[in-house]
């Protein structure tokens, strides 16, 4: 639909103003009867032609727009769509003084709850207006929570947006003066440092004792100021594990003889009410405990113990660490080894043998390169 | 874009100094089409006459209207029973 101007003009003259308002561009629609004359113009003519109908002494009868733009203006124009949209109007804007939803963002260790908790002891829960918020205050009350390092409190829509920026804790400068040092938990010779946090107070090819500070928790740094630290560094170092055994020269061994005898004693809770009194005269003997319940289910456990005696004859062996020193010294070697763990490698490995009134030390020595810290 | 007096100029070359100056269009018994239109003499429902270059055009019928007009150009519609050409 083009967009036009309408003109009925009084039929005086018609050819005459046709002739005029032809000169200015296309006419359309030209309907005439005997009282009135009706033409359309394009929409930009319509000064023009008013002029010229004027400047004629046209009486104009009527002029009026017809077209896409009239057509809307007309509906617009209608009760039936414009209660509706000053309606809609009025309801979105009386919606836009209230807050109807909360929103928290950036809280990783502060609860939404704890958030949302805060706002109502400030007044601020459900459906509330927006002139009723203050939102210094309320970064005010967030800004109290431990965790919480800024909060900024927006109204955006009807939606009351509180961003929250947790402290980020630096582990390096945190909890100062709770570290202990790292102290050395072998003996052994340092071969290798990877110093990570924190003063180290040995230095490579040095011996250190068990329990000696490796590193301290301090630093000091460009200023001058010591910073006390969590302190880390990675030590290795030789360590010597030993295990020392005494073996006499000559030694007694104890041998059964054959004999044996039984004393039982009867028990309820661990109170005796029966015992043999029999007497035993035994001069070296080892002895064997049984306990047995008397019948299963009873509520009174009454247990029977029963004490066997073995005797036993005392005999000397000479020279029992010459004979036997081989598999004593490999059994020696073998408790060592048991002391170093499946991944730890073995550099180096001896025995020392000293003899002292008679008795045999055995010292077996493994030494492995581990982390001592 | 199809040209309807292109056409018939091509097709009858040997008659183009018998075709007027204005060119005339009608279709059935209800529209008038002229090229060449110079100006309006009367309107009235039942008589359109107007100017063409070398005459006068008379278009006699009832309920006539001119559907449009521009300068050079004039297009009549309605119930048309006579069109005369001095």
């Amino acid at each position: 639909m083009k967009n036009m101007q309408e003109f009925t003009v009084k039929n005086l003259n018609r050819e005459k103003i046709l002739k005029q308002v032809l000169k200015l561009g296309k006419i359309s629609d030209i309907r005439f009867d005997e009282d009135c004359l009706r033409f359309k113009v394009p929409l930009k003519l319509k000064k023009r032609v008013e002029k010229i109908l004027e400047k004629n002494g046209m009486a104009v009868l009527e002029s009026r727009q017809v077209g896409t733009i009239a057509f809307l203006k007309k509906s617009i124009l209608r009760w039936g769509v414009i209660i509706p949209i000053i309606l809609f109007c009025v309801f979105s804007s009386v919606l836009n003084f209230f807050i109807f939803k909360y929103q928290v963002v950036g809280n990783e260790l502060v609860s939404t709850q704890e958030v949302l908790q805060i706002l109502e002891d400030n007044n601020v829960s459900g459906i509330i207006l927006k002139s009723k918020i203050n939102a210094l205050q309320i970064e005010n009350a967030l800004q109290k929570i431990d965790k919480v390092s800024l909060v900024s409190v927006i109204i955006r829509g009807n939606t009351l947006l509180i961003n929250i920026k947790e402290k980020v804790y630096n582990e390096e400068y945190e909890e100062h003066g709770e570290f202990a040092p790292i102290c050395s938990d072998y003996d052994g010779i340092i071969t290798q440092i990877t110093p990570i946090q924190g003063t180290v107070l040995v230095k490579v090819g040095q011996t250190v004792k068990k329990g000696q500070q490796l590193v301290v928790p301090q630093i000091t740094d460009t200023s001058g100021q010591t910073l006390f630290v969590k302190p880390m560094a990675d030590i290795k170092a030789d360590v010597f594990i030993t295990t020392t055994q005494e073996v006499e020269d000559n030694t007694v061994q104890m041998i059964d003889t054959g004999k044996s005898f039984a004393r039982k004693e009867i028990t309820i809770c661990g109170l005796p009410i029966y015992q043999e009194t029999h007497q035993v005269e035994l001069t070296h003997c080892r002895t064997e405990q049984t306990l047995n319940y008397l019948c299963d289910g009873l509520i009174l456990p009454i247990i029977i113990k029963t004490t066997t005696f073995y005797e036993q004859e005392c005999h000397e062996i000479e020279n029992y660490f010459q004979k036997n020193k081989k598999q004593i010294l490999d059994e020696c070697k073998q408790k060592t080894r048991q002391l170093v763990k499946d991944y730890e490698i073995i550099k180096d490995e001896y025995q020392t043998v000293t003899n002292m009134a008679g008795i045999n030390r055995i010292t077996s020595t493994v030494v492995v390169n581990k982390s001592i810290c | 874009m199809f040209n309807f007096f292109d056409s018939l100029k091509q097709k009858y070359q040997g008659c183009l100094n018998r075709l007027a100056p204005e060119q005339c269009v009608m279709l059935g018994d209800y529209l008038f089409y002229v090229e060449g239109f110079a100006g309006i003499i009367t309107l009235s429902s039942t008589a359109v006459v107007f100017r063409v270059k070398n005459g006068v055009i008379s278009v006699f019928g009832s309920d006539l209207s001119i559907l449009e007009m521009t300068p050079s150009t004039i297009t009549i519609n309605g119930k048309i029973k006579q069109v005369e050409r001095v």
